[in-house]
């Protein structure tokens, strides 16, 4: 039977590992290689990683996207911007930082 | 600051052959990256068909963010293999895969909004696509 084709929630455990281990310091590898494990993907298989990046560390899609071509070509320079914002995010990150309660799909206004 | 988008879209098949991520901000522009191996259950024209519907009339445009690394890029090699036999790139963008499946569901200008290389060899190339 075919699976029909839904938005997928995000796991938001993962979610908050994303950020933990990137404000303990983990390099990119590392923590798209712990979304790739912890979700049972083939390292190949890299398009459902991106979303974790948006929402963990509150970026459009668009600046997640240079991940696409650094996970197989491992240009660094692609991803300074990238490095970057995760950083920013982690300096800017308050206490009184509220997580959005959207899911994948569904509307947040 | 970053926005939240205005709503998010995400969907893998079992398979680990096919999926699709994208999100439509608040200015109603959708961005996407899909993927289908070429035996995956699940196409990636109904992948993205299928999340132009979960958008619905608040999509506004489509920006194509398309990239040539080691892997193939259907839309960046499509531009190249048309360029590359003297096609303008505004005429070549509209022969890329998104732009195609795209004016099928009402989206119809394109226009270039970056472009990184020279024709026959892009590298980076982003496209408005919008109703």
């Amino acid at each position: 039977m075919a699976t029909p084709i839904e938005s997928q929630p995000l796991n938001e455990e993962l979610v908050a590992q994303l950020r933990q281990m990137a404000s303990e310091g983990a390099p990119l590898e590392r923590l798209v290689d712990h979304v790739q494990g912890s979700l049972g993907f083939a390292k190949s298989f890299t398009v459902p990683v991106f979303p974790y990046f948006c929402r963990a560390f509150k970026l459009p899609l668009r600046e997640v996207l240079p991940l696409r071509e650094w996970i197989v070509d491992r240009d660094d320079r692609e991803v300074e911007d990238l490095r970057a914002k995760i950083r920013e995010f982690h300096v800017k990150l308050t206490p009184h930082t509220q997580e959005s309660p959207c899911l994948l799909g569904e509307k947040v206004r | 600051m970053s926005v939240a988008p205005l709503m998010e879209f995400g969907y893998h098949h079992p398979s680990q052959k096919g999926a699709i991520a994208g999100e439509l901000d608040i200015l109603g522009v959708v961005t996407f990256v899909v993927f289908a191996e070429p035996d995956s259950p699940v196409r990636g024209t109904e992948l993205f068909n299928r999340m132009m519907i979960a958008f619905g009339d608040d999509a506004k445009a489509i920006q194509g963010v398309w990239r040539k690394g080691s892997l193939p890029s259907i839309n960046t090699d499509k531009v190249n293999e048309l360029t590359g036999k003297g096609a303008s790139i505004d005429n070549a963008v509209r022969h890329a895969w998104t732009v195609t499946r795209a004016r099928k569901l009402g989206f119809a200008k394109v226009s270039v909004i970056h472009q990184d290389g020279s024709p026959g060899n892009f590298q980076k190339i982003d496209v408005l696509i919008e109703r």
